[in-house]
């Protein structure tokens, strides 16, 4: 993987030898009380599934509970990154969005007529969205697994290669003509400066794991709309990182905002964790310039465990209360009854 | 700790070193020790190809590596066996002999090609049990592979390293062929069987529901 802190974001540097750190947002989404049982109905299901087989299936089980618990919780944030991105695009902005896309039919949950619940990848359903919504974008399809070193998986990968470039191609501004080679040159003007030309797309949407590479978006104009990144949690700090260079690699020139966009749900909140752990250690091979978003993740992460916190907290209370009443209510029942079931006159 | 975090932790397999019996050493018997000769003669860049990429040149790496240690292992029992029949009567041979036994467990090279298919079969056949087996085992037979390297490190001098020196370089895209030649050389140690078990078991539910996928070893 390519290093994206050879060139970290334009506004990240600058403020790092100019001043404070600037504040990237965290977005912490809420979680119905749905999501939260469904969730809790996952766990308890997986946890008998794992208890009843082997140690090899127990292995895979465990990758799968972790995938459909994160493509359930990034579900619930298509609808709000939707409105997001329909916001930064009435600013004339472009938007990155890059997240996961695995669709799950579900191991445990069911549909009314016992079929296995099916989610789409979110990448997938954001796109179905926009594309409601009459927004046309870039998507880039994620690579079958370990396709980079299996040869017998390299046609498949080569043809998506092609889709995807082509993808990318929409989405970056200046111009591009394809040579004999299949290599695509930028269109060059007279004084071999870079021509400018507005790109087709406006948003794209890009898998973690395709995140890396891309050197279309290294070119830079001054003419382009600013870049709005939009992120969802992944528990891997090379993936993430390799995203966030994408933004200083963004085909613009000026500010990117970057913005986590995650919720309080029990997946996102393992993969902040682990992401934490990943970027601190990265912060302590020392790149200096990981700091904000380490804040960043580190913020995001203790804002959700808080919120869910206070959410246990108001369940066992709700709980207690119940319980209270209840036992009210067996004492109340108890004595009207008491007189009679003891057999004993006033 | 929450529920999720205990659903996910580590797998249970076995993690002690424990020997059950002595470990055979066969230098002194053969006068060569043929796991240091190997290790000293690996080439690293043997089938190194300049126009494939970094993952696809490990990857055949990984997969020359395994056979390398099945071929390392294939001459030691030869070695082994030559030795006997030429010393019946010496004080280790009733060890050799034993050690002998696991020969026909090492089955044919083709095994370690078989692998990739395997994969790419369960790849494309999720969530189908059985592929979550296949898959599953690879997993589970990566984390082994990653804490009995970590072991190895601390274990300079013991014999069981020496298989282990090569797994630095190339950690093994499918680990389980790696980790089954160490387990037939060191079946003594409690780690061992539970590898070839675990392999037992996943062949007989292959063979019972998709015997095409194991034709070319049977």
């Amino acid at each position: 993987m390519e290093n994206p802190f050879e060139r970290p974001p334009a506004n990240v540097s600058a403020a790092l030898i100019n001043g404070p750190i600037p504040p990237y947002p965290g977005r912490l989404l809420p979680v119905t009380a749905e999501t939260h049982t469904a969730e809790r109905q996952l766990m308890a299901g997986y946890g008998r599934l794992i208890r009843s087989c082997d140690l090899p299936q127990q292995r895979k089980l465990k990758e799968d509970l972790a995938v459909e618990l994160n493509t359930a919780s990034d579900a619930t944030k298509v609808n709000s990154i939707l409105q997001q991105t329909l916001d930064l695009l009435s600013q004339n902005k472009k938007v990155i969005v890059t997240g996961d896309d695995v669709p799950v039919a579900s191991r445990i949950l069911k549909e009314p007529d016992g079929l296995p619940k099916e989610t789409p990848g979110f990448l997938s359903a954001l796109r179905q969205a926009l594309a409601g919504q009459g927004v046309e974008c870039s998507f880039i399809q994620a690579f079958p697994n370990h396709s980079e070193a299996i040869p017998g998986l390299a046609a498949e990968r080569a043809a998506m290669a092609s889709r995807n470039f082509k993808e990318m191609e929409r989405f970056v501004d200046g111009g591009f003509r394809k040579n004999e080679s299949a290599q695509r040159p930028e269109v060059r003007d007279r004084d071999n400066q870079p021509v400018y030309a507005p790109s087709q797309t406006k948003v794209i949407l890009l898998p973690y794991r395709q995140a890396a590479g891309w050197l279309e978006l290294n070119r830079r104009f001054l003419q382009p709309p600013e870049i709005s990144m939009i992120l969802t949690p992944t528990a891997s700090a090379d993936q993430f990182i390799q995203a966030i260079g994408r933004g200083s690699r963004r085909n613009s020139k000026g500010p990117t905002a970057v913005q986590l966009v995650a919720n309080d749900s029990c997946a996102d909140r393992h993969r902040l964790g682990q992401l934490l752990q990943g970027l601190q250690f990265i912060a302590a091979t020392g790149s200096p310039a990981v700091a904000p978003f380490l804040e960043l993740v580190a913020d995001c992460l203790d804002r959700a465990s808080a919120r869910r916190a206070a959410l246990d907290q108001r369940l066992i209370q709700l709980q207690k209360n119940q319980q209270i009443r209840s036992a009210r209510k067996f004492d109340a029942g108890q004595s009207r009854r008491s007189p009679s079931a003891s057999g004993v006159r006033p | 700790m929450n529920l999720l975090e205990e659903l996910v932790k580590g797998p249970d397999f076995v993690k002690s070193d424990h020997l059950s019996g002595s470990i055979l050493c066969s230098a002194p018997l053969l006068r060569v020790d043929v796991w240091q000769e190997a290790f000293d003669r690996y080439d690293p860049f043997a089938d190194s190809e300049s126009s494939l990429s970094v993952e696809q040149q490990q990857y055949r790496s990984d997969l020359s590596v395994d056979r390398y240690l099945y071929d390392t292992l294939a001459l030691e029992f030869q070695l082994l066996a030559t030795w006997i029949e030429e010393n019946p009567n010496h004080p280790a041979a009733a060890q050799v002999e034993s050690f002998l036994k696991r020969r026909e467990q090492l089955g044919a090279q083709s095994r370690i090609e078989q692998q990739e298919r395997l994969f790419l079969w369960a790849q494309r056949n999720e969530p189908d049990e059985i592929a979550a087996s296949i898959l599953g085992w690879r997993l589970l037979c990566d984390d082994l592979a990653e804490c009995l390297l970590d072991w190895a490190l601390q274990q300079p001098h013991d014999l069981r390293w020496q298989h282990i020196r090569l797994w630095q370089q190339s950690r093994g895209f499918y680990p389980q062929n790696r980790l089954r030649i160490w387990a037939l050389r060191f079946l003594e140690d409690a780690r061992a069987p539970q590898i070839l078990a675990w392999e037992s078991a996943i062949n007989r539910e292959i063979f019972e529901a998709h015997p095409e996928l194991l034709t070319v070893t049977q």
